[in-house]
Order: structure tokens, then sequence, then C-alpha cells
């Protein structure tokens, strides 16, 4: 049999760090990127890239653990390279404050962050509105950089990348044997999944450079991350809203709470407001699919609804995507044997 | 009463607005003035990167204790200022990196947030078997001399453009008390063997993706002698030199291969960091810093000197503790003169 032809759909963190480790574990497949949106332009872009992980209700806690780690470890590694400020990846350290006392003093990522320890009474003294806190050390992806990086790796190992809109999965069946779905909050169109809903964030992105550690509020409204050239400052969680437009008052809200977190952000420039909708769903669908139509076969894998952990778990999320592809390929192997039986 | 301040960098300029602020409501007679030969950006203040950050062994210097933390309270306090971007100053954490454990630094506790490192962190810096995190200050020179200057100005301080060649001078010209913030070059105008300059030579480069400040140490090669990373609010500071008894103000092209070949091994990433800017500046180092009242008797004068120089490497680190010792020793020369007592009652 020819060697396995593989379409990724979708060009956002996760359908290029999926192409990638198609690409590390199947090096014989030939991998090709279809996607409407590339960087600038994807959900990825308008997040801050931050690796702390958000509560995914519908997944074991042992399995975002496990798809966390293997995302840290992966990026600590590059952040030490000589790779890491083309890739945008970047250590920052910060706090997570909180105004009432989480149940949970040690969440389940704790071990994997570095540094994590309770906030001192002197350091919670900057927050006065708040009366617990965590300081820990995390990687944040910066993109485009991160994406741009993805995608150069990718055309060096022969992966084709093309700006194209995929009405339907079954439009690829005549030229690809397996169909791997990263279409994030597009899969609401595409399959009519109705588990499927975007969170509309807005953040502003701002040029604050003596802002060197992140602070985000626990109750996940408020948050400022530190990148490479621009701080992003959030947010919003508005569910079933589909609208891309920047609101003016969300801007102003924003901006209020950011500034009552970290007074300096009154002396920010240049701000660039973004919106993205985040591809949220009970759990992820990671899972194969056949589908069938007259006769014929799609083996598809799907690898979305990331909601707002995206960039936590992508990594951990693209291995168990690719180890998928190759039960489709096996899957094709035994019955392209069976049929020249 | 005319009070003469000589030398403007963070020490000239800080102790002139300390005694500014506590003593021209109480003598409206007082007037200050600073003189010097360089002003910022030309002041080794501006070369140094504005960590807030003393010697790891300190030598129990309780003294010198006392004043590093005065100054990290008040900085601490003004971060939340609308003031505190213009002043350059802002939070940072980061990374002090040795071969072998060390007792905790006297400052562990003036600092935010201090700890040791995990085994995980360690593996960042191959080489390092031991270290520290904790949150501490930045204090920019390049934003802070100005704003001080401007703060100076707006309560009517004069500034002049003018190299002092000796105490006596000041005095004929009619100052009565002169405060001498002449950092190294303090022995042009009264010797002091113990006051040597402590050479640095640094690179600036363009790396905004570092957000953390990394100092390594070793026993071997002595303070600042072990390479460092400092990200500023614009550019970072690459560094690692400290030539006990160097005089030369220029650039070596061997020091810049050392610093920048053991930064780039510390960090690798900084190979992609464009280089920017490079400067070598004089740390003004003696074993403890020089802060006391000298009276000169001049012909039928007393005059009053206030010595407050030769704060090595760590002046920003200190002088606002300085600045407020040495305004206590102005309020005492007050006191004497009976320039500074309260208003009597008329009988």
């Amino acid at each position: 049999m020819a060697a396995a032809k593989v379409a990724v759909v979708g060009a956002g963190v996760i359908g290029l760090s999926t192409a990638q480790c198609i690409v590390e574990a199947w090096p014989s497949c030939s991998v090709t990127v279809l996607a409407e949106q590339f960087s600038p332009n994807t959900t990825s872009d308008v997040a801050a890239g931050m690796l702390i992980p958000h509560p995914c209700p519908g997944t074991p806690i042992h399995l975002q653990k496990q798809w966390f780690k293997e995302t840290f470890t992966y990026l600590f590694a590059i952040s030490s390279s000589a790779e890491a400020s083309e890739a945008g990846i970047h250590l920052v350290s910060g706090w997570q404050v909180f105004k009432k006392t989480p149940k949970e003093e040690f969440p389940f990522w704790s071990d994997v962050v570095l540094g994590f320890r309770p906030m001192s009474k002197a350091e919670l003294q900057k927050f006065p509105q708040h009366r617990f806190g965590q300081a820990f050390t995390t990687l944040k992806c910066d993109c485009p950089p991160y994406l741009l990086w993805l995608q150069k790796r990718l055309k060096a190992a022969g992966v084709q990348l093309y700006s194209r809109a995929v009405a339907d999965l079954w439009e690829l069946q005549s030229k690809y044997d397996v169909v791997v779905n990263c279409t994030g909050i597009g899969a609401q169109q595409l399959l009519g999944d109705e588990e499927l809903c975007p969170v509309r964030g807005q953040v502003l992105k701002v040029h604050a450079p003596w802002l060197k550690n992140f602070i985000r509020d626990g109750d996940g409204s408020t948050y400022i991350y530190p990148g490479i050239h621009r701080v992003t400052l959030g947010g919003t969680r508005e569910k079933e809203n589909w609208s891309l437009s920047p609101d003016p008052g969300t801007t102003k809200a924003i901006f209020d709470r950011c500034c009552s977190l970290e007074p300096s952000l009154q002396g920010a420039q240049d701000m660039e407001v973004r919106v993205g909708l985040r591809p949220s769903r009970q759990s992820v669908r990671l899972q194969r699919e056949v589908l069938s139509q007259g006769g014929v076969k799609l083996l598809v894998v799907h690898n979305y609804g990331h909601g707002a952990g995206g960039f936590s778990i992508h990594r951990g999320t693209a291995k168990e995507a690719a180890r998928l592809v190759g039960e489709c390929i096996a899957a094709l192997k035994g019955s392209s044997l069976r049929a020249k039986l | 009463m005319r009070v003469a301040v000589i030398g403007a960098g963070v020490i000239g300029l800080s102790t002139a607005l300390c005694i500014q602020e506590q003593y021209q409501g109480l003598l409206p007679a007082l007037q200050l003035e600073v003189y010097a030969d360089h002003y910022t950006p030309h002041t080794t203040s501006d070369g140094a990167a504005g960590l807030w950050q003393p010697y790891v062994n300190d030598h129990s210097n309780l003294q010198q204790l006392l004043w590093n933390k005065e100054t990290f309270d008040y900085l601490l306090g003004h971060l939340g200022s609308p003031q505190a971007k213009e002043m350059g100053l802002f939070l940072i954490s980061g990374y002090n990196l040795f071969t072998h454990p060390v007792p905790d630094p006297s400052w562990k506790n003036i600092v935010l947030g201090f700890r040791n490192l995990t085994p995980k962190e360690l593996d960042l810096f191959p080489g390092y078997s031991y270290g520290w995190f904790n949150t501490a200050l930045m204090l920019e020179g390049r934003s802070y001399l100005p704003w001080l200057t401007n703060r100076l100005t707006e309560r009517g301080v004069k500034f002049f453009h003018k190299k002092v060649e000796s105490f006596q001078e000041m005095f004929a010209q009619g100052v009565d008390v002169l405060i001498n913030c002449t950092g190294v070059r303090a022995g042009e105008l009264q010797p002091d063997p113990q006051l040597q300059p402590g050479r640095g030579q640094i690179i600036k480069v363009l790396a905004p993706w570092v957000k953390h400040f990394i100092i390594t140490h070793s026993t071997e090669s002595g303070i600042y002698n072990s390479p460092y990373i400092i990200p500023g609010s614009e550019l970072t500071v690459l560094g690692g030199i400290n030539q006990h008894g160097n005089w030369n103000e220029e650039n070596s092209a061997q020091d810049h291969r050392t610093i920048w070949e053991s930064c780039c091994r510390l960090l690798p990433t900084l190979q992609e960091a464009k280089i920017v800017e490079e400067w070598s500046g004089l740390r003004p180092s003696r074993p403890r810093v020089r802060l006391e009242r000298e009276s000169i008797h001049q012909e039928h004068l007393q005059a009053e000197v206030i010595h407050n120089y030769g704060h090595g490497g760590f002046g920003i680190t200190i002088h606002w503790g300085c600045a407020m010792a040495a305004a206590r020793l102005f309020g005492s020369i007050l006191q004497e003169k009976k320039l500074a007592s309260p208003p009597q009652p008329h009988l």
C-alpha cells in the first residue's frame, strides 16, 4: 500500500501541533494541512497562550493532568533551547489571586508548573481586595510566533499547507485516506455538533514592557499576561455569543478591572482589541469516527472542543490524535490486505 | 543657608530630594544646589541595570541592611502610584544561582516570596546545583534620575554643570554645608585609599522574551564577576565583570566576549538577541559606605561636609536609606547651628 495520505483540517494550535505529532509518529505518511484561516487570523492568535489548565468537567482529571504535563514538558525543553525566542515560548512567573479562598489549595496541575506555593502575606499586600493567592512559574506560547514556528517545522518536514475552506469533510475523501478534524469552533458548522458552543472572549493587547509578572484573578474573569511584545489583558466569557466585533463598553470594563489589579497599566500604550470564540465543549472530542456514504468510508479523527484550555493541553491531545491516526492507518492496511486476497 | 550637593548620580539627587522634602518647610532660607560634571544619562547610575539586590555576602553589616530595607519598602510603597512608570519602577522576579548550597541572604525577608529553587527549576541551569527565587524591584537609572531631577527642579533646586575641584572652593563661594556624593572619584576631593573602582562592563540587548533576572555566583570569581542577565523595561542587560582597581572606562573586546559567551551559555536563546549598546562604568567600591559628617575648620568658619559615597554595586539598592540618614545628619547640623529649633514663645 502506498504511503497513507492524511489531511489535517484547521491551522490553529491544535491543527498544527496535531500535524506535527503525525509527522513525528508516522514519518512515511504524507500530511497536508488545509485551513480557511492561518495565523494571525486563528482563534489561537487571540489567546495569550498561557499554560494554566482550565476546568474541563467532562474529561477525567488524570487525563487532563497527563495532557498538561506532556505539553508542559515539551515546551519546557524548547524554552531553554536556542529556538525559544523564535518559537515564542518563554517562562513567566506571577500570581493567581482569590477574593474567596478556593476549596482546592493545590490544583491538579500544581506539581507540573514550577515553584508552586501559596503567596506570602507580604505578596498579598499588593492585592488588597484579595485574601488568598498562589505564586508559580509557568510557560507562555506567544502567537503568532508559536504558530509560525510550527508552520516552518511542518514545511521543513515536507508538509503542504493550503488556504482553503472545507464545507464538508467528504470533499476530502477522494484525495485523502484519513482526515483529522481540528476545526475548533468551525466544527459546529462542519458537523452540526450541538455540544460545541462558542464562549466569546475579548482581550486587549497593550504595550507595557515593564510588566514582567502575570496576574490572574482566580475567578477567571480578569487576567494580565505579559507576552514578548505585548501584554494581554482580559477578559470575558460570553456563552453562545458569536460576535467577533470588539465591544467598546467591554474594552473599558476589562481595562478598568486590570488597572485595579495592576495600577501601572494606566500608562499602557497602543491598545489593540481582539475577539476569539473559545470552542467549548463538556469534554474535548478526541476520537476516531468512520463515516459512511453510499458504500464509501471516510476515516476521521476528531480533535476539537478544547474551550479555554487549548494551549495548556495541545501537545497531549495532538499526540493522542496522532496515535488514533496510526490506528486508522493500521485499519486501512488491514482492509487493503484483505482486499488483495 | 546654602547647601551644595556634589554629584548627580542616584546618591546625589536622592539625598538632595530627601533634604529638600524634610527641611525646606522648616527652613525657608534653605537654598539647595547641585553641582556635577556628569548628569543623566552619563552617570554611573545610568549604566546600572537597576535591580534592587544587596550583595549576597554582606558581612552582616546591620546598618547597611537597614538602609537596604528602608529603600525597598520606600520603593514598594510607590509601586501602585501613578509615578511608578515615570520613575522606572516595577516588580521583577528571578533566580540567583550557585554551584553549591549557601546560607540564605540577610535580605531574604525584605524581598517578596523568597524560596529555594526546586530540582526542576535547576534543570534550566546546567552547572548550577543550588539557588533562590524571589520577587524584587527594578529602578531604572535612565528613568529615575530624570524623575528625581524633575522633582528637584519643581522645588526650586538649582543645577550647575561644573567639576568641583575642592571643598575649599565651595566654602569660599559661601556654601554652608556640602553633601559629598561624588561616587568613585571622591578621592579627588579628599584622598580615600579604601575607595576603589570596581570596573564593570555590560552589553544591552533586545530580548523581550526574557522576563526574569538570572544572577550567577561564583565564590572564586567574586561578586558580579559571574554572568548575570537582567531584563529592563526595554533592553536586557548582560553583565558579569567586576575588576577591582581598574579605572579604564573604555569597553574591552575581551570582556565583551566573556560576557557574551557566558550569558549565552546560561540562556541559549540569547544568541538570537540583537546587541544594541555596550557600556563600561566604575562601581564606587568600598568595604563600607562612607556616610558621616566631617567638620572642616576654615579660618574663622566651621564648615560642614556630609559624606555619602562608596556604594559599590548596590547604590540603587541602598540609596533611599542613605539619603534619609544623610538628611538626619543635616538635621543635626541645623540643630547645632540653632536653625531648626522650634520658635520660642515671647515671655
